[in-house]
């Protein structure tokens, strides 16, 4: 299975819509906006989704490095092939970790692969070594099992193992569709602030 | 902005709002001395809840019911504690008007902060994050059962920003993996004493900014479009700040920075395999000794009881806040039925996904 873009574009539109509603956007100066807005239609002419981008090759090829000197483990292909999509999200309570910046922690853009590996090996002591943990929830872990080699759901009270996914494309489209609220059936899905909230 | 398929969200039904109504006057009564939250300064505005309860089995049926129930219940939740006047007012201090407004749609609350990249790269936003979650945890089963662990009293809004190693901001990951895990973890098949982390606000940290006296708060609400809190809330809040220091909460260096002494037990000089046993076992009764140093003697960590004669370092101000025993507003289960009750001519509203991953 591969990575939803339809899934990809629309949690890239929410943001875009959610950064235009923001307290932040309006307090810019009509410059600094326009810039902004410059910016990010070149982004999306380059072929990205605005405020969705891909890891940059460098970044992928540090996390690989960095996983194996600190973590001591060889990333998955496929894992790095979602990076170059997808460098991590944070939506409605779901992270997916992105990729590891050279960049001093304040600037991080959220949680990063190894750090939040070695951040949850060393708390939960039983996980080392054994889960690379890929994202979180507010009821998840979501990792990749270092033994058996598949991609898992872990319950985030008990760590254990509740449900597999075929491939991380699978786990992460899931992700996704909790990121988004999307149900299954397509009863659902996300809802953006409104355009007047600002004025409300 | 927003694509016309978005549709506003249905209300959250009587019986939830009713139940953060409960929820609100419980935390009132929960601390009536405004200093208790400010008694232990490493962790300001929390207190250990002792509870009896035992660890489920995550394959029965309980465990199972309570994930499917709090999945379809949690945007109803944001949606309903923002909609308390009060509720709203402590939203507005803690996630800001960008948080109040996504929780008015369902959503959990976050703000923008910075959207700045060089050049070279695409833009990317900076956000402070914040989760939902449970204070007694869905795996462990109270007298009660599932009435007491999916209501609101039993939940806390809390920080989970982090940025890259740094997880200064990640206050529940702390209480989460140094004073809860640690008990669950091996604990005995049977009824035991668990001491789980209770915030005294429905968000922690309740505030990103120190306010010094009353009327410094009072005008901040005020230029917020907020009415001023309750005595009880105010004192609690100015407690809170005294005890931060009057600055945005942090949690304490010695805490976070745990992860970076560790991070060497993993490197590959350990890979060899009886040192990568010695590192992890030095790791467990590293972490099992931390969190000794706050638990009481009758708590157990990783299956032990600690004993009668331990004594904590750290002495976290105690709670018995009796949120184990059914609510007065217990929620019923949301099925498509009762969901409708309060739609009228609202479209279907969102709920959480229960989508593959709850195949619990």
């Amino acid at each position: 299975m591969n990575l939803d873009i339809d899934l990809l574009r629309e949690l890239s539109d929410l943001f875009v819509s959610d950064l235009r509603a923001s307290q932040y956007y309006n307090q810019l100066s009509s410059d600094e906006r326009g810039n902004l807005e410059h910016r990010l239609a070149k982004d999306a002419a380059r072929g990205g989704r605005p405020l969705l981008p891909g890891a940059l090759p460098e970044d992928i090829e540090r996390t690989e490095q960095t996983s194996q000197d600190e973590l001591g483990i060889e990333l998955p292909n496929e894992l790095c092939e979602i990076f170059a999509e997808v460098d991590g999200f944070s939506e409605n309570g779901v992270s997916l970790y992105g990729a590891e910046q050279d960049l001093p922690d304040e600037q991080a853009y959220g949680p990063t692969l190894v750090a939040e590996n070695l951040s949850l090996w060393s708390l939960l002591p039983e996980t080392a070594e054994k889960y690379l943990f890929i994202g979180d929830s507010d009821l998840w872990y979501f990792g990749f099992d270092l033994g058996t080699k598949q991609y898992v759901v872990l319950s985030r009270s008990t760590l254990d193992p509740v449900h597999s996914f075929g491939s991380v494309a699978e786990m992460v489209n899931d992700m996704l569709k909790q990121a988004l609220r999307i149900d299954l059936d397509g009863e659902t899905e996300s809802t953006p602030v409104p355009n007047d909230a600002a004025d409300r | 902005m927003g694509s016309s398929k978005h549709q506003p969200p249905a209300p959250p039904r009587q019986e939830m709002i009713d139940a953060v109504t409960e929820a609100i006057r419980d935390f009132e009564k929960l601390a009536a001395d405004p200093e208790l939250v400010g008694a232990c300064p490493e962790l300001p505005g929390v207190v250990f809840d002792r509870i009896m309860g035992r660890c489920l089995d995550r394959k029965g049926d309980e465990y199972k019911n309570t994930v499917k129930d709090y999945e379809t219940i949690r945007h109803e939740y944001l949606q309903a504690l923002v909609g308390h006047p009060i509720g709203r007012t402590l939203a507005l201090l803690a996630v800001g008007t960008d948080g109040v407004k996504l929780m008015e749609v369902g959503r959990s609350p976050s703000t923008l902060v910075d959207t700045a990249a060089p050049p070279e790269r695409a833009v990317r936003g900076r956000q402070v994050t914040y989760n939902c979650h449970h204070v007694i945890p869905k795996s462990v089963g109270v007298a009660d059962g599932k009435a007491a662990i999916n209501h609101p009293r039993n939940f806390v809004i809390a920080n989970t920003t982090r940025r890259g190693r740094d997880q200064s901001q990640n206050p529940h990951h702390l209480w989460h993996s140094l004073l809860l895990h640690p008990q669950t973890h091996n604990a005995p098949n049977s009824e035991i004493p668990i001491y789980v982390v209770r915030p005294l606000f429905p968000f922690y940290p309740p505030i990103t900014q120190g306010f010094k006296t009353a009327e410094a708060l009072r005008e901040h609400l005020k230029n917020l479009g907020a009415p001023p809190l309750p005595e009880v809330w105010e004192k609690r809040i100015l407690a809170f700040s005294k005890a931060a220091g009057h600055r945005a909460y942090s949690v304490p260096k010695e805490f976070h920075e745990i992860t970076r002494a560790f991070g060497e037990l993993y490197t590959k000089k350990n890979k060899e395999e009886p040192a990568q046993a010695a590192a992890r076992d030095a790791l467990a009764q590293k972490v099992e000794k931390i969190s000794a140093e706050w638990l009481p003697g009758d708590a157990y960590v990783n299956g032990r009881q600690l004993g009668p004669d331990h004594v904590p370092k750290h002495k976290l101000p105690m709670a018995d806040s009796s949120f184990s025993a059914p609510p007065e507003t217990p929620l019923p289960a949301k099925t498509k039925s009762n969901r409708k009750r309060t739609q009228h001519k609202i479209p279907a509203g969102p709920k959480i996904n229960a989508g593959t991953t709850a195949k619990v």
